[in-house]
C-alpha cells in the first residue's frame, strides 16, 4: 500500500489558491498598513500606559497618528520635484519617523500627582534603555524628553516626548537623521543664544 | 540545615553591602548624587536637565567646525546634570539643610572650594574636583536663592582649568563664569 498518493491538484487550482492566498496577505497587510497610522509604536505606547496608569483618572483618546519610514520615504521622494526653501526641505529629509497622540482627561487636572507620573514614567523608559534628558514642572503643565541610553548617532537620533497641559496628554516620539538639519544649522545658525535659558 | 541558615543570610548581607559599596563607587570621580529631589507642591517649579555623553558628544559634533575650542570642551564632558526646584514654605527648609549636607560632604571628600558668596538673600557655592593641577574632573555649583529658587549643577568630565570659563558661559552658569575670571586674574597679573 502507497502511503504517499499523490493529490489530484490541476495547475488551475494551485493557482486560484495562489491567488487568494496573494489577496488575503495584500488585504491583511494592507489592514496593517492602514490601522499603523493611528496606533503608536512600543515606546511611545509604554511612555503613555505608565502616564495614564500612574493617574487614578479616566483619559479620552483624541487622536493617534504614525508616520512610518516607508512613508516618509515617499515624502522625501516626491519632494524631491517640489520646489521647497532649504530649511522645511531640511527637516523633512531628516525626519524617518513620527508619531503623536493625544489624550484628554476626564476629572479635573488637579486630581494629578505629577511627581508620581515622573517617577512612573522614568521606570518604565528606564527599564526600555531610555534616559529622562529633561522634566519640567510648571504651574500644572509637565515636560518630559527621553533618548535612548545606546544607539544614539548624528545618523540616527530618537526622541520620545510627553507633555501634560490643561489636562491635555500629549505623547509622541519621532526618529531622524540629524545631519541635513546639521547643514542648515551650519550655514544659518548663529549660536549665541540671546536668552540665556540658565542664567544662574 | 538550621546551621546553614545563619550562614546563607550572612553572604545575602554581605554581597548586599558590597553591591551597594560597588555601585556607589562606580560613578566617576567628578560625578556627585545630590540624591532625589521632589518637584514642589502648589505649582512649584521643577526643571531637571541630564545630559548624557552621547547627547554631548553630539552637540560637540554640531560645533565641531565652527567652534573648534567649544567641541573640545564638550567631548570632555560626561554628564551635565541641572536641577532647578522652586522654594516654598513647604520645601525650603529642607532645601538649605540639604545644601548644608551636600556642601560639607564635598569638602570631606576632597573637593576643592573656590567660590563661596553670601550677598543678601543670595547662597553660592563653587566646588572643584581636581585630579593633579591640569585636570578638573567635576564641577559642582549650589545656589539658594533667597525665596525664588535652588539650583544644583554638577559637570563630570575632562576639563582644562582655562576652559572653566567658556564652560561657565556655554552653558550659561555665571557662579561658574565669575569663578573661572577671579581664578584666571592672578595669572594674568604674573
Amino acid at each position: 500500500m502507497d502511503s504517499f498518493t499523490p493529490i489530484n491538484s490541476g495547475p488551475g487550482l494551485r493557482k486560484g489558491h495562489l491567488v487568494i492566498l496573494t489577496l488575503l496577505l495584500g488585504l491583511g497587510l494592507a489592514v496593517v498598513g492602514v490601522t499603523g497610522y493611528f496606533r503608536l509604536g512600543s515606546d511611545s505606547a509604554a511612555l503613555r500606559s505608565s502616564l495614564m496608569k500612574s493617574t487614578p483618572a479616566q483619559w479620552q483618546k483624541k487622536i493617534a497618528v504614525h508616520v512610518g519610514g516607508f512613508t516618509m520615504g515617499v515624502v522625501r521622494t516626491t519632494l524631491r520635484w517640489v520646489k521647497l526653501p532649504p530649511e522645511p526641505r531640511a527637516a523633512i529629509e531628516a525626519l524617518r519617523t513620527a508619531e503623536v497622540g493625544v489624550y484628554t482627561l476626564q476629572t479635573a487636572p488637579s486630581s494629578v500627582d505629577q511627581e508620581r507620573i515622573v517617577a512612573a514614567a522614568d521606570k518604565t523608559m528606564r527599564a526600555r534603555g531610555w534616559d529622562r534628558v529633561l522634566g519640567v514642572i510648571k504651574e500644572g503643565n509637565l515636560v518630559l524628553a527621553y533618548i535612548p541610553r545606546r544607539g544614539l548617532s548624528v545618523g540616527s537620533m530618537k526622541c520620545c516626548l510627553a507633555v501634560l497641559h490643561d489636562g491635555i496628554l500629549v505623547v509622541g516620539s519621532a526618529k531622524g537623521d540629524l545631519q541635513p538639519l546639521m547643514a542648515i544649522a551650519k550655514n544659518r545658525l548663529d549660536f549665541c543664544v540671546s536668552t540665556p535659558p540658565l542664567a544662574l | 540545615m538550621k546551621r546553614l541558615l545563619p550562614f546563607a543570610v550572612g553572604i545575602s548581607i554581605c554581597t548586599l553591602l558590597v553591591s551597594a559599596a560597588v555601585s556607589a563607587e562606580s560613578l566617576p570621580p567628578g560625578q556627585v548624587d545630590f540624591g532625589k529631589f521632589s518637584p514642589p507642591g502648589a505649582g512649584g517649579e521643577f526643571v531637571e536637565v541630564n545630559l548624557t555623553s552621547s547627547l554631548i558628544s553630539l552637540a560637540a559634533k554640531f560645533v565641531e567646525k565652527e567652534e573648534p575650542d567649544v567641541a573640545r570642551l564638550l567631548g570632555g564632558l560626561q554628564l551635565v546634570r541641572v536641577t532647578v526646584i522652586g522654594l516654598n514654605d513647604d520645601n525650603r527648609d529642607d532645601l538649605e539643610k540639604r545644601t548644608q549636607k551636600i556642601r560639607k560632604e564635598l569638602d570631606s571628600k576632597g573637593w576643592e572650594r573656590i567660590v563661596t558668596a553670601q550677598k543678601e538673600d543670595q547662597d553660592v557655592g563653587v566646588y572643584l574636583k581636581t585630579r593633579g593641577k591640569d585636570t578638573i574632573q567635576g564641577v559642582v555649583v549650589t545656589v539658594m536663592e533667597g525665596k525664588k529658587q535652588a539650583v544644583f549643577v554638577n559637570v563630570v568630565g575632562d576639563i582644562k582649568p582655562e576652559q572653566l570659563s567658556m564652560l561657565g558661559e556655554k552653558l550659561h552658569i555665571d557662579p561658574l563664569k565669575k569663578a573661572a575670571r577671579a581664578t584666571e586674574k592672578p595669572e594674568e597679573e604674573k
